[in-house]
């Protein structure tokens, strides 16, 4: 077995890894703290972190996982794709915009009773931190409840810092004692084509994902700035972010 | 040729070879524009707007009375028409045509262009 790739998460994001193992087809084991991802020729066929497995365990790595992480080269056999790569990425995308907006949030005493123990005191956020709870289930229920009508924050802190959210190393009080060597050159995929942004930010913007298609739509503008239907498609998804 | 040109060149055919169409435009069920081939003193944003809140309506009075899924509206102004066809389930595809248009050949070549349409939308 070898180490192909190793560094430290925050110099280096696991996105970009991901994008670089997908495109260099690598086949062997991710691992950064309590996350372990198993890769088959660049396809993400298994995932655990923190308690979970499969596609919720990638994502919920993808906006947690924190620390020393290494790539080691060894057999891992093939297996049904546990979710593509750029799905993964946006739903990754999306839980953490959803964490900025519901983080912050008080709910009163039994607003979830089952999974999350709200109190009237604590955030949404210092409660998934010190429960350890899973975003990938916390997030889905307060859309839900949001989406009934029935979320109805008690006040609403300041926003919330992500890098909170690393919660396992604090935790487990486990440190980066150990120098870590200087982060390797990560490559990315082919970029997006004008087309491809677009029309990815039209099926965000269908799903309610306005944050995300507001970024696309401006990585559109940057490659064709003169472009009358983007700049109408970018006023139109802010109009809808506000009746949002 | 990209996604988005291809549709541009579809509209722009409907626009310039059927004879008193004067624009179109392919708009998504959100209001925003796909493709246009619309005059430029025409507002995009309200053309979008409008093309979505019509489309809402149509879908919305087409269920509640029955008539099954919505596939076209048409509306008849002093100066010319607007008719919005459904083209997949994701867009329409907004015609403007002059007051003396021949709508029976209208709604041919837009039912062609729409079926175009929905293919390279799906």
């Amino acid at each position: 077995m070898s180490e192909v790739l190793s560094g430290t998460l925050g110099q280096v994001t696991i996105a970009s890894l991901l994008q670089l193992v997908e495109s260099d087809g690598l086949t062997g084991m991710f691992h950064a703290f309590d996350c372990t991802l198993r890769f088959h020729d660049g396809v993400l066929v298994g995932a655990d972190f923190f308690g979970l497995s499969g596609s919720k365990a990638a994502v919920e790595a993808l906006v947690r996982a924190s620390g020393a992480f290494k790539m080691v080269a060894e057999h891992v056999p093939p297996g049904n794709e546990l979710i593509p790569l750029h799905s993964l990425i946006m739903d990754g995308f999306h839980i953490m915009d959803e964490l900025q907006r519901f983080g912050p949030m008080v709910l009163p005493s039994g607003a979830i009773p089952k999974l999350l123990p709200a109190d009237g005191e604590r955030s949404v956020a210092q409660i998934v931190l010190k429960e350890k709870l899973h975003l990938t289930k916390v997030i889905p229920s307060l859309l839900k409840l949001q989406n009934d009508g029935q979320l109805s924050p008690v006040s609403i802190g300041a926003p919330i810092e992500l890098e909170m959210l690393h919660v396992v190393g604090e935790l487990k009080g486990k440190a980066n004692t150990a120098p870590t060597p200087p982060p390797k050159p990560v490559r990315k995929g082919p970029a997006p084509t004008f087309d491809d942004l677009v029309f990815e930010a039209r099926r965000l913007t269908r799903q309610r994902r306005l944050t995300e298609a507001e970024q696309l739509l401006k990585d559109a503008l940057s490659l064709n700035p003169d472009s009358r239907i983007v700049q109408q498609n970018l006023r139109r998804v802010r109009t809808l972010r506000e009746q949002y | 040729m990209s996604r988005t040109d291809q549709i541009t060149k579809i509209i722009r055919s409907l626009s310039n070879n059927t004879p008193d169409v004067e624009g179109a435009a392919v708009i998504d069920n959100d209001g925003l524009m796909i493709a246009s081939a619309l005059s430029a003193d025409l507002d995009e944003d309200s053309v979008g707007a409008m093309g979505a809140a019509l489309l809402g309506l149509g879908e919305r009075i087409t269920e509640e009375l029955e008539r099954g899924s919505f596939e076209m509206v048409m509306i008849r102004g002093g100066d010319g028409f607007v008719i919005l066809a459904r083209c997949g389930d994701e867009a329409v595809l907004a015609c403007l045509a002059s007051k003396g248009a021949k709508l029976g050949l209208i709604f041919l070549d837009l039912k062609r262009s729409a079926k175009e349409l929905a293919k390279l939308l799906s």
